[in-house]
């Protein structure tokens, strides 16, 4: 009651280790649904960075080592999902799910044969402040004395917003999203353009998985993600497929996830239950009201999401 | 030279879904297999473990019973849905506040008879399912919101309101994040096998209601044209609008019921384990099942004793928990990738009309 | 190099190209030169957009070949087209509507960077869109833009890829006149640096004023190639519909029983036609169209029982909307719409079926039937609900099955297996389901549109004489059609559809031909001279 200030600057803090790894993730769903593929498989996903990442951590002692093997699982057990979604036109919901589903076993599988639970992390990622920055009053102490995958995933946001908004390939992205078949005439693959997202996605998902391995609570246990990967998806819808309103609300889920536990500890009038479903319900409200022409076109969910491309000759 | 195409097929013959689906399930088993191996288990014995232990003794079978219930009724949510195309992949919320609904009856209104709770317990489970389901139906029937995102972020704020009244006015004398048990009246009936609980009658006859409406009624008629042509209903004269709404309201009260069953038949309390995740794998049954209701029955049957006979093999041969998910994952990849061919036809062309195919890659 | 100087810019050579139900182009030859308009005239169904989708690349044609410059040109999609100097702007947008117009100009832009400063783009864009006059915002979204100014967009989408060649399909249908002239000149502009535009149309003044040569399309094959000066529209209009200018009223190919009535609206056969009130009655109805702009603009009809009102025209032109508003999918914005003297304007599908309408859709897969369903429950879409299929919320599936089984027999749909989709039927079969289950309960009224389009001539003709077995009964029909003969043998009174509205009422045996082709087309007539035209 007595140290808002610091109260609230602690939040920050962990806002911002909380939310990198739903931001991960939600960058490369991002990525994925703007080519217009959904991905319900992002917990799977995550699940197999996590625990590849660990274990590669483990084996060769080098975090590096565990972020690459992460990132590298990641990506290529996504593409079962682009094989899939893609190739075979099969349902992206029910794909996405055996994606899920498949994840979590595998994952509990590798984790069990070595023997992971109960090792403790050799390596973990360490606060590293950065000079100058960290000595701001407040925000210093809050924003720049984070880990360096931290740093890195919200430069990666930026990242991922620059390459959808001012490259080539984001823009045959985007078009592939809206609509396939103009992409198509006009020169662009298709199948390649989302082989390509749905495998980013995958690589930017694992990644996640890693941070929680390797920084967030460094360690593996069974399903260690705990429903993260599906917060990521509604994180997306949340941040209405656009990068820069994901980030923020990356550091709001963030900050709810952390509230959790110090909040009651300070014994408040609202339980933090109700707080934690504000971005929820404010997300179907927001669907909901967005109605006329121009807000309607202001929900950015890609306009062929989910949808399979063939194309055909017809009469 | 010879490229290959892919054009869609209009009808898949009795003979080739036999066939595509076998073979589906072969390459699951031999994959599953290849994991049990690994672990230095042979794979024939395990899967004859597995099955003995689901469906060989009275005690696997009266388990695998158990894990069928919610299975079914969720399924059978999700499948209602799917027969107008509409995916509720909300039924994990549904099945949530299904479960709370129902508690708040048990612990909050004491001294009632057993009837009035079974009465009182199911009708709150339905309202509150049917309330979750319900809004993402009047959001897609009023304002075309899609019903896969609403339903997804619906989930999470039925978590969220469970664990406050676990966490909070809920919360169970000695502390721990479950509830009090409930007053025995509340509980639901064991039929005296195993945990087999009153809530297997229930689900069967959900899944043979069902069925009958949809088959054999004039709504259960307009579901199905509207889920084979809305342009046709509409012109027909249906009320397509008040049918989703509809739908997805019944389809939550179904998900809401199997939250009741299951804390008033296993636990006699809200559990800590209350997300097992059966509104996922509902999804999985559902699709698996072609969204008919007998269909749901045999499937979440089947997973309810893949789910036991994972436990057994556990047991009794150290095959670890997770090859049940690995299997489960990948008899429903190879199933998608198998619909492939049910759907479309690969024709190879010679040389002259393929040009199309090579312009595309080189173009 | 010389030799290539005298090829046509685009050459065509004994194209066919068939679909699953009809061959749309047998054996057409058609060249363009450098420099000109090209309009290619016809009628809807004519061939001309399938003959335009094999030049851009979007259909391969099953025999025939094509000539660039001179050079063989192997087009295997619309990328190789472009490739090759062909680009073609469709009757559908193909903008993506979320997209700016520099981004929509940019996707697959040769020569893109892949670190494109969006600033470039816009210097790019705009540089050709001034050079052809045709101004846009660049940095507004698409769906922002009027339809006109949409389609200035494709046109530079094209014109940055630098094709030699421009097609376009029906440009001028969304257009309002001064956006039509606009275009025009922009063709011109486009021509007289030596290239080719071929314009696909069936609007003849239209022809006329931009064209320097004309080609005419009729069922899949060309029929005539003119210069522009050397013709006049009377003769457009002829070649385009009919084959002679003879008086419409023969009922050729019509079954004898039918010939009795021909001449004699009021015989004994049908009910005289000012008896009771009129079963459908139009007063300046008014809708929008799918893109809003209004599709119907001030419709008046008054139907009465036991006869046939045909409505011609070249569809596009208000038909589909004219349908929607009448079955009660859409709602109009103006006018009055009365079934049987009670108001029905904005009533749900389901009130107006229950007041009496029953309508043969123009689409018969994918709203007249639902494809994927069997014949037993396609035939019970409209009685489900009431006795004896339905007892109380029960569907008798017993009942259900004899009904569609009695209506299979009388109608004499051949159904191989009642439990399979009908999608697997033929059109005429699906056609026969749709008018069995419609006919089946008795209606008032009969909406047919399109009846008999894309059926061979047996099946054809078993749908018009149910359309007349109707009217003898009493009902009143409306009948929508392209086909002008069909229009004129069934019809006791008809008028023709263009641009939203209908022309002058004429009865049997004073429409001609000749006079039909140019209401169809927009051209003047000059109506005292109507019946003798010819």
């Amino acid at each position: 009651m007595d140290n808002w200030p610091g109260f609230i600057q602690v939040v920050l803090a962990a806002a911002v280790d909380q939310g990198a790894p739903l931001l991960l993730v939600a960058l490369g769903e991002i990525i994925c649904e703007r080519a217009g593929v959904l991905n319900l498989g992002a917990e799977g996903m995550m699940l197999m960075g996590a625990v590849c990442g660990f274990a590669a951590c483990t084996a060769g002692s080098s975090l590096l080592a565990g972020v690459a093997a992460a990132m590298l699982v990641g990506g290529v057990f996504s593409l079962a999902h682009a094989l899939l979604s893609v190739t075979f036109r099969a349902n992206q919901i029910v794909s996405g799910l055996a994606l899920s589903i498949l994840g979590l076993g595998i994952s509990s599988f590798i984790g069990e044969r070595l023997n992971l639970i109960m090792q403790p992390a050799p390596l973990s990622f360490a606060a590293l402040p950065i000079p100058l920055l960290a000595q701001i009053p407040f925000f210093g102490e809050a924003l720049f004395r984070q880990n360096i995958l931290a740093y890195l995933t919200y430069a990666l946001a930026f990242a991922v917003w620059f390459m959808l908004f001012r490259t080539r390939l984001g823009l045959c992205i985007r078009a592939v999203g809206e609509s396939p078949s103009t992409a198509d005439v006009m020169g662009v693959s298709v199948a390649a353009v989302r082989y390509l997202c749905v495998a980013l996605g995958g690589i930017l998902a694992g990644l996640g998985g890693a941070y929680l391995s390797l920084s967030l609570s460094p360690g593996w246990r069974e399903q260690m993600t705990a429903g993260r990967g599906w917060v990521a998806l509604a994180l997306v819808i949340f941040g209405n497929w656009h990068p820069g309103k994901a980030t923020l609300g990356a550091l709001l889920f963030g900050a709810l996830y952390s509230l959790d536990t110090r909040l009651q500890a300070r014994g408040t009038v609202i339980p933090v239950q109700f707080l934690q479903m504000i971005p929820y319900l404010g997300t179907i409200a927001f669907l909901a009201l967005a109605q006329g022409k121009a807000s309607r076109r202001a929900v950015g969910a890609p306009e062929a999401l989910g949808r399979p491309y063939f194309r055909e000759e017809k009469e | 030279m010879i490229a290959l195409a892919i054009e869609k097929r209009l009808h898949a013959s009795r003979a080739l879904r036999a066939a595509v689906t076998l073979g589906s399930l072969s390459l699951a088993l031999f994959l599953g297999g290849a994991v049990i191996a690994a672990v230095g288990v042979n794979p024939c014995g395990a899967y004859a473990a597995l099955c003995r232990g689901a469906f060989g003794t009275s005690y696997g079978l009266s388990e695998t019973v158990v894990k069928a219930i919610p299975l079914l009724f969720c399924g059978l949510s999700v499948s209602l849905a799917l027969r107008m195309r509409l995916w509720n992949i909300g039924a994990e919320g549904q099945y949530v506040v299904g479960a709370l609904a129902a508690s708040l009856v048990a612990l909050v209104i004491p001294g009632l008879g057993r009837v009035s709770y079974f009465a009182l317990m199911l009708l709150a489970s339905f309202a509150a399912g049917a309330l979750w389901g319900g809004i993402p139906g009047a959001l897609r029937a009023r304002l075309n919101v899609s019903e896969i995102i609403t339903t997804l972020l619906m989930n999470w704020v039925a978590i969220y309101l469970i664990q406050f009244f676990v966490y909070g006015p809920l919360r169970g004398a000695d502390g721990f994040p479950f509830t009090s048990p409930f007053p025995p009246p509340a509980c639901l009936m064991r039929v005296g096998w195993g945990r087999v609980h009153a809530g297997a009658f229930l689900a069967a006859g959900a899944a043979v209601v069902l069925q009958l409406l949809l088959a054999k009624t004039v709504w259960g008629f307009e579901v199905k044209v509207i889920g084979d042509s809305p342009e046709c209903a509409r012109y027909a004269g249906m009320a397509i609008r008040k049918n989703i709404f509809l739908v997805m309201t019944l389809a939550g009260g179904l998900s809401g019921i199997s939250g009741f069953c299951q804390v008033a038949g296993v636990e006699c309390r809200i559990p800590r384990e209350v997300f097992a995740q059966y509104g996922y794998t509902a999804i999985v049954v559902a699709w698996l099942a072609k969204a008919r209701p007998l269909g749901v029955a045999i499937v979440a049957f089947l997973f309810g004793g893949l789910l036991t006979g994972g436990e057994m093999i556990q047991i009794e041969l150290g095959v670890p928990a997770s090859v049940i998910n690995i299997l489960t994952g990948s008899i429903l990849f190879f199933l998608l990738a198998g619909d492939l061919f049910l759907n479309y036809r690969i024709v190879a062309r010679r040389a002259g009309t393929a040009r199309a195919a090579e312009g595309h890659i080189h173009g | 190099m010389s030799e290539t100087i005298h090829e046509p810019a685009v050459r065509m050579c004994g194209i066919r190209k068939s679909f699953p139900v009809v061959v749309a182009n047998d054996g057409v030859d058609f060249d363009v030169r450098r420099g000109e308009i090209h309009a290619l005239l016809g009628e809807n169904g004519a061939g001309k957009s399938t003959l335009m989708n094999i030049l851009a690349g979007l259909y391969r044609p099953d025999a025939g070949e094509i000539r660039l410059d001179g050079r063989p040109a192997a087009i295997g999609s619309p990328r190789d087209a472009i490739a090759l100097g062909v680009g073609m702007v469709h009757q559908h947008s193909t903008l993506i509507p979320r997209h700016t117009v520099a981004e929509n100009a940019a996707l697959g832009m040769p020569g893109l960077p892949f670190l494109y400063r969006a600033r470039d783009i816009e210097n790019r864009v705009e540089r050709v869109a001034r050079r052809y006059g045709l101004a846009v915002d660049l940095r507004a979204p698409v769906w922002q833009l009027s339809v006109g100014e949409q389609q200035r967009v494709e046109i530079v989408k094209m014109l940055l890829r630098q094709v030699r060649v421009l097609i376009l399909d029906e440009p001028t249908a969304v257009l309002a006149p001064g956006e039509t002239r606009a275009l025009f000149e922009t063709m011109r502009g486009f021509a007289q640096k030596g290239r080719a535009v071929i314009f696909i149309s069936h609007k003849l003044d239209e022809v006329m004023e931009i064209s320097d040569r004309i080609t005419v399309l009729r069922k899949g094959t060309v029929v005539a190639v003119l210069d522009r000066a050397a013709t006049h529209e009377r003769e457009l209009a002829r070649l385009m519909v009919g084959r002679e200018l003879t008086p419409a009223r023969a009922s050729r190919g019509l079954p004898i029983s039918f010939r009795g009535h021909a001449g004699a609206p009021a015989s004994a056969a049908a009910p005289v036609r000012a008896e009771g009130l009129p079963v459908i009655e139009l007063t300046g109805l008014m809708a929008p169209g799918p893109r809003g702009a209004p599709a119907l603009r001030g419709v008046d009809l008054d139907l009465r029982g036991g006869e046939i009102f045909g409505i011609a025209g070249v569809s596009g032109n208000g038909q589909k909307e004219l349908e929607e508003v009448l079955t009660g999918l859409r709602k109009p914005s103006g006018g009055r719409y009365a079934l049987l003297g009670k108001n029905m304007a904005g009533a749900s599908p389901s009130e107006i079926i229950a007041r009496g309408l029953a309508c043969i859709p123009g689409d018969r897969s994918r709203v007249g039937t639902a494809s994927g369903l069997d014949a037993v429950d396609n035939l019970i879409l409209k009685s489900y609900h009431s006795p004896p299929i339905a007892s109380g919320i029960l569907l008798d599936e017993r009942e259900a099955g004899e009904w569609a089984g009695e209506l299979i027999r009388r109608y004499g749909i051949a159904v191989p297996d009642l439990r399979a989709p009908v999608r697997l039927l033929s059109g005429g079969n699906l056609q026969k389901i749709i008018l069995a289950r419609e006919l089946s309960s008795s209606p008032r009224a009969l909406l047919a549109v399109h009846p008999t389009r894309g059926l061979d001539v047996g099946a054809a003709e078993g749908i018009r004489r149910a359309l007349l077995a109707m009217r003898k009964y009493g009902a009143a029909v409306l009948l929508v059609s392209e086909d002008l003969d069909e229009v004129c043998a069934l019809s006791d009174r008809l008028a023709v559809m263009h641009r939203g509205k209908l022309s002058r009422v004429m009865m049997r045996g004073e429409a001609t031909l000749e006079m039909l082709g140019l209401l169809m087309t927009g051209q003047p007539v000059p109506w005292d001279r109507g019946g003798q035209a010819s």
